[in-house]
């Protein structure tokens, strides 16, 4: 089994496989910033590229392309408060809130370590228990996907911060915004007021861009970032980088 | 705040409620035996709206305890500031507004030309360099990126607008 892995090492060392993994990176962390442009639209605007490649340069590429969006998404979320990814909202949560102290160079080193650490940890498990997981995947019906959602919702009080009578009330009305549109089951259409834009529902990422990127705006154009820094200077990308007794 | 906080949960108050009275109209959208379509949305705008209602019941129960107390008041700056961030608040709003009205008319060009500065101005930028230059550029990038690069089609508008944004896209 390991010469598998020790012949995927080493062909991914390739020079040709090394620069398309550069350039998927590279073009991933863009299209991840990018609050319009998902992870997987940028894969696929990817793809038309990667037809004269090599099976395996193309898929270097887009794997790249891939890790290099769910990074990219967190960039804005630290910086604008705007998650250029859906998977980057929490990051909105504690990295825009260290940026707005001034510490937006601290918050994008410890959000990049620990990427680099979660990525390289999450690839070596999924390497080792993919065939356990795949079989307990399999098993997932929907008694346990309800459940999962369940879970999901009532992590609400967690994020919620002060008050937990907003934070469920919020809940409540992206569970609404998500039942707008044609019903999957029944075919009926749901608070479209005969509009054709509403049939296909709100889009995820419209709903994010609108009521996080829009509101954010508003926030900013209020109290400008300037205004609630205070008096913390910039120290320079190499004296914000994290101790490492901050991740024991 | 505690006013604003009011409005607003009164606005919640009355939207859920709303809403909820037009998913009633869904309830029995369906087949025998299965849950229809009104089943989610009533439960979740049933909860959403007995959360504004009981939001909006704390707050006036705050706000009426507040008011016998004796509240030290603002300065006059501190009033005229509130105001001035106010002002530029509403400004931006009405701007966004706006140019999501007149886009699908004028098309994505020529309105951005117009909202970058006009935004700008209701954020108090006041240097002509920024507001000369940044429109153009903005929408430069903007066109080349999206709608060249990645193909997003992007309003054209009508008529003459149409003509003019075809120009470019």
């Amino acid at each position: 089994m390991f010469e598998h892995y020790w012949n995927a090492f080493a062909t991914v060392l390739l020079p040709q496989n090394i620069l398309a993994i550069g350039l998927g990176g590279l073009w991933g962390l863009l299209a991840g910033a990018l609050p319009g442009i998902s992870t997987s639209m940028g894969v696929v605007l990817l793809l038309s590229f990667t037809y004269t490649l090599s099976p395996m340069t193309a898929f270097s590429m887009l794997v790249a392309a891939y890790c290099g969006g769910i990074t990219g998404g967190s960039i804005t979320s630290i910086l604008f408060g705007i998650p250029g990814e859906p998977s980057s909202v929490p990051t909105v949560i504690e990295g825009h809130a260290l940026a707005k102290q001034g510490h937006a160079a601290f918050a994008l080193w410890t959000f990049l370590l620990c990427s680099i650490f979660g990525g390289i940890f999450s690839v070596l498990v999924m390497m080792a228990a993919t065939p356990l997981i795949a079989n307990f995947a399999l098993k997932f019906g929907p008694p346990e996907f309800f459940a999962l959602t369940i879970l999901g919702l009532s992590v609400v009080s967690g994020l919620s911060g002060g008050s937990l009578l907003k934070g469920f009330l919020s809940c409540s009305f992206g569970l609404f915004l998500a039942t707008i549109g044609t019903d999957g089951i029944t075919g009926g259409e749901r608070f479209t007021f005969d509009t054709m834009i509403l049939l296909g529902g709100i889009n995820f990422v419209t709903a994010m861009v609108g009521l996080l990127a829009v509101s954010e705006i508003l926030i900013e154009a209020e109290e400008p970032f300037k205004e609630y820094k205070g008096h913390v200077g910039y120290r320079g990308m190499r004296a914000e980088m994290p101790k490492f007794s901050l991740f024991r | 705040m505690k006013k604003g906080e009011i409005v607003l949960g009164a606005f919640c108050v009355a939207f859920f409620s709303f809403m909820f009275y037009e998913a009633v109209k869904l309830h029995g959208v369906g087949r025998f035996g299965e849950v229809g379509s009104g089943f989610w949305p009533m439960l979740s705008l049933g909860i959403a709206l007995l959360l504004s209602l009981c939001w909006l019941i704390v707050t006036i129960v705050t706000f009426s305890r507040a008011k016998g107390r004796a509240v030290e008041e603002p300065s006059k700056e501190t009033i005229a500031a509130a105001w001035s961030r106010r002002k530029k608040v509403a400004l931006s709003i009405l701007s966004i507004i706006i140019y999501i009205v007149i886009m699908p008319w004028v098309g994505f060009i020529l309105s951005t030309l117009l909202f970058i500065p006009a935004f700008a101005l209701a954020l108090e930028e006041r240097r002509k360099m920024v507001l000369i230059i940044s429109p153009f550029l903005i929408t430069a990038i903007t066109i080349l990126v999206f709608a060249k690069f990645i193909t997003i089609p992007f309003p054209k508008g009508a008529g003459i607008f149409a003509a003019f944004s075809r120009l470019f896209y």
